[in-house]
């Protein structure tokens, strides 16, 4: 039996599992969650309700969570939120449905979730925070106004 | 600041925005397994929840439960800490910088200001019966501040494996008698650990002018030390619970068809396990959730072992069953929500013991120090020294 100093150093990556080949994907899991999302879909546009998907026990699952985002597409519309880090809401290229990813300052992935909205309400602004606006607005539009004042030349 | 802001208000005036309060609240919310609607519900509830008081009553410990609430492996603000920054922490011995009559002064007056519905962290054992005066602060015994603030709190939140369970000062033979605060409370209900005399202890507090009397809540968060993001989740989310509660809104019925998915309690905070600990950190009785969440679980599966401490079958990852680890008999969150965690890979890398190569000691279980290592203790001694041979 070798001593402590004697065992050689081996440098692993960060996973100790021993990669095995690559599997499928599991379809069934996937298939799950459109036919959620399809459901909460159907309510939206009948109800008018919005409502959200937590992906978190999908992000240890990447073939999964991969072939998801490739089932539900890319929209048009690509927002990034800084907010305590950043946020990415991406439209889907199935009307109201967003994939939100929430990530903090070093990038490391925070949440991810699915929303069926017509705006998710991250990327809403605040109606309630106008009047606020409309002061700030006032000083700005004031600053402007007042005309520059310059030393007289003698 | 006044403590009668609401929760987001302070976060505002901390320059925190509406869209990183509604991050926090989706990423809480997520945490605590609250689905769609409920998480709503919850971002709702809880911006317009006043700003809490917290008191932080410290016993026979070791500091470590504080170290690891209080540091952030992130910058200043992070969604880990976002709701330590705006709790009002009145009182808190190691941290502040009043000592003597002036921070007493603080405690009564804080208590006083926020009666019925500040929220009392403990860490620490608690000795008691004839060991009562073994732990002392400003003249009184631990246990008499103990009694005097848990009359006065909207919750109480025992934290570490001590504070819960007794942890290393009640490890056999026990000197200083002590008790974790579950034990403390005279109603054999609530009793963890029946060995113990349980005479002349606290009485079970009530909640300050209810009609009919509802007992204080209290929260067991266990593990030797806890994690962060389970007292700042369980804060939030009795943030979002505590006004409605103490204005007669909502009665404990109504919570708990809020959250039908957990099994009704004595408690109102509703999701509790049976030693009284959150559900969606410690998972449900006989959820083996460390052992299950482990990296090394596929090892498990495959019947693949270590024979000791850092042979090649350790460093692949093989299960560290054979040298005692008690995974199996454990539930935390540490195997899957990580310490440490890397950034750089998306935060799939989860650091907890067993990925650092020893085995779990069950650090978050009742009486651990004693039956940690019973049945594994020799497995354990033997894989590590078998190494030196």
């Amino acid at each position: 039996m070798l001593r402590l100093h004697e065992i050689p150093i081996v440098v692993v990556g960060p996973r100790s599992v021993q990669e095995e080949p690559p599997s499928s994907p599991s379809i069934s899991v996937v298939l799950a969650l459109l036919c959620e999302i399809e459901t909460k879909l159907s309510v939206l546009a009948t109800e008018g309700q919005d409502s959200t998907i937590d992906l978190r026990w999908l992000i240890g699952m990447p073939q999964e969570f991969e072939l998801l985002v490739e089932t539900l597409g890319q929209g048009e519309v690509s927002a990034t939120v800084s907010n305590i880090g950043v946020s990415v809401v991406q439209e889907t290229s199935i009307p109201c449905v967003w994939r939100v990813s929430h990530r903090d300052h070093e990038d490391k992935r925070l949440g991810e979730f699915i929303e069926i909205a017509e705006v998710p309400e991250l990327l809403s602004s605040n109606r309630h925070a106008i009047p606020q606006g409309l002061a700030e607005l006032g000083a700005r539009r004031a600053l402007l106004e007042t005309p520059p004042v310059f030393p007289s030349i003698s | 600041m006044s403590n009668q802001q609401t929760f987001l208000e302070a976060l505002e005036e901390r320059g925190v925005s509406r869209r990183s309060f509604m991050k926090f609240c989706a990423i809480t919310a997520s945490s605590l397994a609250l689905a769609g609607t409920h998480a709503r519900l919850f971002a709702a509830a809880l911006a317009s929840a006043p700003k809490p008081t917290v008191i932080w009553l410290s016993f026979q410990q070791c500091t470590g439960c504080s170290e690891s609430i209080l540091r952030s492996f992130g910058p200043a603000l992070s969604v880990e800490n976002l709701i330590l920054n705006v709790i009002s922490l009145d009182y808190h011995e190691t941290l502040q910088v009043a000592a003597g009559d002036q921070a007493e002064k603080c405690r009564k007056d804080a208590m006083q200001a926020a009666h019925g519905s500040y929220v009392l962290i403990i860490d620490g054992s608690i000795p008691a019966n004839d060991k009562e005066f073994w732990a002392c602060i400003a003249g009184n015994s631990a246990l008499a501040h103990l009694q005097e603030a848990v009359n006065g709190a909207g919750l109480v939140i025992a934290l570490g494996t001590c504070a819960a369970f007794g942890g290393v000062p009640a490890a056999l033979p026990n000197p200083s008698n002590a008790y974790g605060y579950t034990d403390l409370l005279v109603d054999t209900k609530l009793v963890v650990n029946p060995k113990m005399e349980h005479k002349n202890l606290i009485e079970v507090p009530m909640v300050p002018g209810s009609n009919p009397p509802k007992p204080v809540p209290f929260v067991n968060i266990s593990g030797c030390p806890p994690m962060a993001t389970v007292i700042t989740s369980t804060i939030a989310l009795y943030l979002t619970k505590v006004k409605d509660l103490l204005d007669g809104k909502i009665t404990i019925d109504d919570l708990l068809k809020v959250l039908d998915r957990y099994n009704a309690t004595t408690n109102p905070m509703g999701i509790l396990d049976y030693l009284y600990r959150p559900k969606p950190f410690y998972g449900d009785r006989g959820d083996p959730v460390v052992h299950t969440d482990c990296p090394r679980f596929p090892h498990w599966e495959k019947q693949e072992f270590a024979k000791s401490y850092g042979d090649e079958g350790a460093r692949q990852g093989y299960c560290l069953l054979n040298l005692g680890c008690r995974g199996p008999q454990a539930r935390n969150s540490c195997t899957r929500l990580g310490w440490n965690t890397d950034p750089n890979d998306g935060g799939l890398f989860k650091n907890s013991p067993t990925h650092a190569g020893h085995n779990c000691l069950g650090c978050s279980e009742p009486n651990f120090w004693d039956t940690g290592f019973d049945g594994g203790r020799e497995r354990f001694r033997q894989g590590f020294y078998s190494v030196q041979k």
